[in-house]
């Protein structure tokens, strides 16, 4: 492929949680590279190619971002909130994944912003079929602006 | 007694009927004594009289001696031409002017006698003449004139004359004494019998006199003492039975008067003392309320319109106004009053004592609130007293007319704030005993949250650990043995199940936590949503499912009552008698001005000791092989209970149970809009 393909930003706190959805991405042969953060801070940096990603290449802007909520230093209603203030990156499709089935979540979530919010499984399978539904409809189907 | 004329006696004051009994006591006392007086002032005139007759008897006696001693003497001179026997004679007529004198004088005022005296003395004079002529003839010589003088017994016949006026006279003065001694006589007959007739007539008087007094003095002191005995403030009152228009009747009347004050008096300490513990009770409005009662109770004690309760506030020295009777109560309740312009409010507060204006406006001081903002005309001010001196006042301020406040008055307001004043304490005390209590609370809430906190921790662990067990099924398969493949589909399991329970307590925390929108909501779709939830559970067990065609519309949030009716029909399906196929029933059950949403079922049923313990969390009452986490009957009634609902159980055991629940109905509120607007036309 001669250019490359954008990545799929995984902002997730906890080792584990990257390491299978980083894994469950791979799994479900989903293209798109998948760059993970730990926090809503690093998350900024990497979009605004700050700290240690001030050498991150131009247009490795996430075709969508999957986003914790529960994090230290930036949680992930703070980062939306951020996020959305930014003209550059404010259309760029987020996904939340999170273990909170609460419905104050869900409302802030979609009222700061995001654009789906999925429950994580508990099963490896079920977050594989995830990761494919999500590569499948946010990386391809979905079209988004200034794409072509 | 009962002849007295009542009227005319009953109008006398008590010292003129004391002054009318005496004077009857008396009078026959004086009677008898003039009586004695007169009695012996005859007695006196009878014994001068009778020494005067005796006196004038001696007279006449020595008159007729005299006489008739010249007689002889004459006729002794005639035979012997003796001197000698003329001695009588000259006697005779030297003594007879002095006799005579005295004989008039004894008989002076009495005409006749004089009378008598005069023709006594002319005949004695006229005897003795004849005499001389006779004596004088007889020493001339000349006999013849002597001899035909006593031949004829001229002057015999002349001395029986005298004898006789002189024995007439002593008649006549016998007759006088004799009268007088008569009238001495009556007179002691009549003292005698005034004696007799006296005592009787001083004893019926005295009894007449003692009843009299009985009647006016003893008897109405004796009715006034009965009265002051019997004096009852509870009792009825009873006129006292006097009815003179005296002293004592006035006394009657004042302390029928007084009696009358005393027990108003009572009475009235009586309503404050009633109001006060009114007052004091504190219910679930807590101070505020308190306050209110306070200046609304305040003004009916008194009767006065505006009544204040000024709280003084130690940290920035001035008023706060606690509350105010009527419509005033809105207008300044929490407002600010600066002691300047409160002058006579901060003199209570800081003497401790009632204060009264009887006419504010002639108080001089440029602004006073009460007077100029508020149009007070009088004012009482009354303080607070608690343990550490005076914390605020109670002002009655009437705004109608001016007002004398007597000194009843300040006492019954003293004695209102000084209940009013426990009662605040008592409301302070108890605001202070809420607020620490909903410090406890908030920290309990704040122990749940941690709870929920943790709990929700230990979700990502839980949910971590099936997903890594559930990674190594799909990686490893087939290369550990078989043993190890059921230990991994046991660990994914039980992570999945830690994850389901943990997100069910985190549900049950959740509730309330958060404000929820309030709707309009009809059960009938949120139960078709619920049945729609459960359609596979349904279809497995084989259950029968019954709706009610119509619900009444429910206002709340629509998730919550999909919580409890989510709950409710899960439960009945979960505790299904073995054997036999559920059969469930969704209605509405109306009971009284109650409306209660049920579902009902066929299974095991609950014993009646345990139909409150359902509701509790963690509570599966010894059916651990039925599957569940045990919190759902607890969000049940969790959420039941934030709207003031509640929920509870009817059960037969062995066949089945029926969970009924309230919430608020929807339709209340526009109808009683509706009444309202209906009542404003």
């Amino acid at each position: 492929m001669a250019m490359q393909l954008k990545p799929i930003l995984v902002v997730e706190d906890d080792p584990v949680d990257r390491e299978m959805i980083e894994l469950a991405f791979n799994r479900a042969a989903v293209e798109h590279p998948v760059v993970t953060v730990s926090d809503g801070q690093e998350a900024l940096d990497y979009l605004n190619g700050a700290g240690r990603f001030h050498d991150r290449r131009l247009e490795a802007v996430p075709v969508v971002i999957v986003l914790d909520l529960d994090m230290p230093r930036m949680n992930g209603h703070e980062f939306l909130g951020l996020l959305k203030t930014q003209p550059d990156f404010a259309l760029i499709p987020t996904v939340v994944l999170t273990t909170s089935e609460c419905n104050q979540d869900l409302i802030q979530s979609y009222a700061n912003g995001a654009n789906s919010y999925i429950t994580k499984p508990g099963d490896f399978e079920q977050l594989i079929e995830i990761a494919r539904e999500i590569g499948g409809y946010w990386c391809r189907i979905n079209q988004l602006p200034g794409a072509r | 007694m009962t002849g007295m004329r009542p009227g005319l006696f009953q109008r006398l004051a008590v010292h003129q009927k004391v002054i009318l009994i005496l004077a009857i006591t008396v009078l026959p006392v004086l009677g008898m004594l003039v009586l004695y007086v007169a009695t012996i002032r005859h007695l006196q005139a009878v014994e001068l009289e009778v020494d005067r007759f005796f006196e004038l008897q001696l007279q006449t006696e020595h008159i007729l001696e005299q006489i008739v001693d010249v007689q002889y003497g004459f006729r002794g001179f005639v035979l012997t031409r003796d001197e000698k026997f003329l001695v009588p004679y000259y006697t005779a007529e030297e003594s007879l002017a002095p006799t005579i004198h005295r004989l008039k004088e004894m008989a002076t005022g009495n005409e006749d006698h004089l009378r008598r005296i005069g023709d006594l003395e002319a005949r004695i004079r006229s005897l003795l003449q004849q005499k001389r002529r006779l004596i004088d003839d007889v020493r001339l010589g000349q006999m013849k004139p002597v001899r035909d003088y006593i031949e004829s017994g001229e002057g015999q016949e002349a001395l029986n004359q005298i004898r006789s006026a002189l024995k007439d006279f002593v008649a006549s003065e016998m007759a006088i004494r004799q009268s007088l001694q008569d009238r001495v006589d009556r007179l002691a007959t009549l003292s005698v019998y005034g004696l007799a007739g006296g005592i009787g007539a001083m004893v019926m008087l005295w009894w007449l006199g003692g009843r009299l007094l009985a009647r006016t003095i003893t008897g109405p002191i004796a009715a006034l003492t009965e009265s002051a005995q019997a004096f009852d403030i509870s009792g009825s009152r009873r006129p006292i039975p006097i009815s003179s228009a005296d002293e004592l009747g006035r006394l009657a009347r004042t302390m029928e008067e007084m009696q009358e004050r005393v027990s108003d008096h009572i009475s009235q300490v009586d309503a404050v003392h009633a109001i006060g513990k009114d007052v004091n009770a504190i219910g679930p409005e807590g101070l505020e309320a308190v306050l209110k009662r306070i200046a609304e109770l305040a003004g009916g004690v008194l009767n006065v319109d505006l009544c204040l309760v000024l709280l003084w506030e130690k940290t920035i020295g001035c008023w706060k106004v606690g509350a105010a009777s009527g419509h005033w109560h809105a207008l300044l309740r929490g407002s600010v009053m600066v002691k300047e312009e409160t002058p006579i409010a901060f003199a209570a507060l800081t003497t401790g004592a009632p204060q009264v204006v009887q006419d504010l406006g002639a108080v001089n001081q440029v602004v006073l609130q009460v007077r100029d903002r508020l149009g007070g005309k009088s004012l009482l001010v009354v303080p607070f007293l608690g343990p550490q001196g005076a914390f605020g006042v109670l002002s009655f301020a009437p705004t109608r007319e001016k007002r004398a406040f007597t000194n009843w008055d300040v006492c019954l307001a003293q004695q209102f704030a000084d209940w009013a004043a426990i009662a605040i304490l008592n409301g302070r005390l108890y605001e202070a005993a809420q607020q620490r209590g909903e410090g406890l609370q908030s920290r309990l809430q704040q122990l749940e949250r941690y709870a929920a906190d943790m709990a929700h921790d230990l979700k990502g662990p839980a949910r971590r650990m099936a997903e890594l067990a559930s990674l190594l099924q799909l990686d490893y398969r087939g290369r550990f043995d078989e043993r190890a493949d059921r230990y991994l589909a046991w660990l994914k399991d039980n992570g999945q199940q830690l994850m389901a329970r943990i997100e069910e307590v985190l549900r049950l925390a959740r509730l309330g936590t958060v404000p929820e929108t309030v709707e309009a909501v009809d059960p009938a779709e949120v139960v078709k949503d619920v049945l729609n939830g459960c359609a596979e559970h349904i279809k497995r067990q084989g259950a029968k499912v019954r709706m009610a065609d119509r619900f009444p519309k429910l206002a709340c949030n629509r998730v919550h009552l999909f919580q409890v009716l989510d709950n409710l029909v899960r439960n009945a399906l979960k505790f299904s008698m073995e054997g036999r196929p559920p059969d469930l029933e969704v209605g509405v059950r109306r009971a009284g001005t109650e409306v209660a949403l049920f579902v009902r079922d066929n299974g095991i049923g609950i014993p009646a000791a345990d139909r409150e313990r359902v509701f509790e969390p963690f509570e599966r009452l010894g059916h651990k092989d039925v599957q569940g986490t045990g919190v759902g009957l607890a969000i049940v009634k969790k959420i039941v209970e934030l709207y003031q609902g509640r929920a509870w159980i009817e059960s037969e055991p062995g066949h089945g149970a029926t969970f009924f629940f309230t919430l608020p109905l929807y339709g209340e509120l526009p109808a009683l809009e509706a009444v309202r607007e209906k009542v404003r036309s």
